[in-house]
């Protein structure tokens, strides 16, 4: 049961995001420009580092939907997904991907375990100065949603099928929408 | 900020709502808060800067914010007892 009266029904952010629509507009427009917007990692990559960091975060909703999300923009791919959260050290993702994923894991630890090193072996792998920054900002993006959702005890589906007309509809028509 | 203003613009917003939009706990607790949450995140920079905003609301009583046992203290019986019961307040 959430900690303060949150509109019934509506599941994880939307609850928060119904509740307080002056914060919720920039929250959207945020997780669109790093999940959606015009990048060279693509929204599925992005989407797997989202989920990565919600689920060391152990935030349920976050995990489950941003999970759905990513297998969506990668064809119903939910095995990669899984693989990456599973150990993204071994999972099928190019090294440049696992690289920016390990920045993210460290940033999900603390900003300041980020190390010199963990940014040579990006830049060795052939990251790009904005995916090195995008893949910090949507860990540490994703380290506030995942507290804010929990923080508040929002409302956690645990019906996996919820998830995944979620994660269609978030792949599809994205964060900035009139209801969602 | 300066380097990805597409990001930068989400949460300046964001920001600019949380600390400084309508609200019934003033700009100065809000800030407050961001300096307190800083510190314990050890993140030197936002506990600096936000520090010397809430400081600047506070009609510079720096002592709330420059003093980090002073101010943790403080910010300890904020969070336990919330800002009532607390002696933060700007000086009258």
């Amino acid at each position: 049961m959430p900690h303060i009266s949150l509109p019934e029904g509506l599941p994880g952010i939307t609850s928060g995001f119904a509740f307080r629509p002056e914060t919720a507009k920039p929250m959207r427009e945020l997780a669109e420009v790093l999940l959606r917007g015009a990048n060279t990692l693509t929204s599925g990559e992005r989407e797997m580092i989202a989920t990565l960091v919600s689920d060391r975060n152990a935030c349920h909703f976050c995990q489950a939907s941003h999970r759905a999300a990513a297998a969506h923009h990668l064809g119903g791919n939910y095995e990669l997904v899984d693989a990456v959260t599973r150990d993204f050290q071994s999972a099928p993702v190019s090294p440049k991907l696992r690289a920016l994923m390990a920045i993210a894991a460290k940033v999900q630890e603390g900003g300041r375990q980020v190390a010199a090193s963990d940014i040579e072996r990006a830049r060795a792998a052939g990251a790009t100065d904005v995916e090195i920054h995008d893949a910090v900002l949507i860990a540490a993006a994703f380290c506030m949603f995942n507290r804010y959702v929990d923080g508040l005890a929002t409302f956690t589906p645990h019906d996996e099928q919820a998830y995944d007309q979620m994660g269609q509809r978030m792949a599809s028509e994205g964060y900035v929408r009139r209801n969602a | 900020m300066a380097f990805r203003p597409e990001t930068a613009k989400p949460l300046n917003e964001l920001v600019d709502v949380l600390l400084r939009g309508p609200h019934t706990l003033t700009q100065a607790e809000r800030e407050l808060i961001a300096t307190y949450v800083s510190a314990q995140n050890e993140c030197r920079y936002c506990q600096t800067i936000h520090g010397a905003i809430a400081a600047h609301h506070l009609r510079g009583n720096e002592d709330l914010v420059v003093n980090p046992d002073f101010y943790r203290q403080r910010a300890a019986i904020v969070a336990r007892n919330g800002y009532a019961a607390s002696t933060i307040q700007g000086p009258s």
